[in-house]
């Protein structure tokens, strides 16, 4: 079915995970060097960059307030050049050892509409995540 | 512009926000009985929810409140 995800498909995006809890800068091949990353501007860091390495002062900023920062993807979701993964980030608070998992999506265009994900790249990314939460989590306040 | 989605199933989707801005509440009637909502806990009244606690959710007084 055009469009959809094969196994090997998802493999490749759980490698590209993988790559970032081992903080390999090769995660960041899988962007184009124009891409656009957002992060919700609430967060350290947070905001629009033009390029993944712009994006790794965010990527940096989250190694330094937690401790193993690290995702799991439970879900993905391809229609044409949109690629949508749903899972939890988990970290543990330096500033409150707490142990976080908090719910995300990440919105992916990717170069092609169709065509295995590891012959393409990421064009633009977003993330949408529960930024209460992770403020919370940062500051040590109940966000409830 | 979806890939998979036709023109028609995108129009099916906005009507059913369009019913939910209006406040119609046919709009409960795009979920399966059973269905669940989750909203973040981070937010006000936020938590999970089964379709037959929905005025939980949105009191039918509440207008343009948002919560979804």
């Amino acid at each position: 079915m055009p469009g959809s995800l094969s196994q090997a498909d998802i493999n490749y995006i759980r490698e590209g995970y993988r790559l970032f809890k081992n903080g390999d800068p090769a995660f960041l091949d899988r962007f184009t060097p124009d891409a656009t990353l957002v992060f919700p501007e609430t967060l350290p860091s947070g905001g629009t960059y033009n390029s993944p390495w712009d994006a790794l002062e965010y990527f940096n900023r989250v190694g330094e307030l937690f401790d193993d920062p690290h995702v799991k993807p439970e879900e993905f979701i391809r229609d044409g050049d949109r690629l949508v993964v749903l899972g939890h980030f988990h970290g543990r608070s330096r500033a409150t050892c707490e142990q976080v998992a908090i719910r995300f999506a990440h919105v992916a265009r990717l170069t092609a509409a169709e065509g295995p994900l590891s012959g393409q790249r990421y064009a633009a990314f977003e993330l949408l995540v529960d930024t209460a939460a992770v403020v919370a989590a940062i500051n040590g306040q109940d966000a409830g | 512009m979806s890939a998979t989605l036709t023109p028609e199933d995108v129009e099916y989707l906005r009507v059913g926000y369009r019913l939910f801005r209006e406040h119609d509440p046919a709009f409960m009637d795009r979920f399966a009985p059973d269905a669940t909502f989750v909203y973040p806990t981070t937010l006000p009244a936020g938590g999970i929810y089964a379709v037959r606690a929905w005025p939980r959710v949105m009191p039918a007084e509440a207008s343009g409140t948002g919560l979804l």
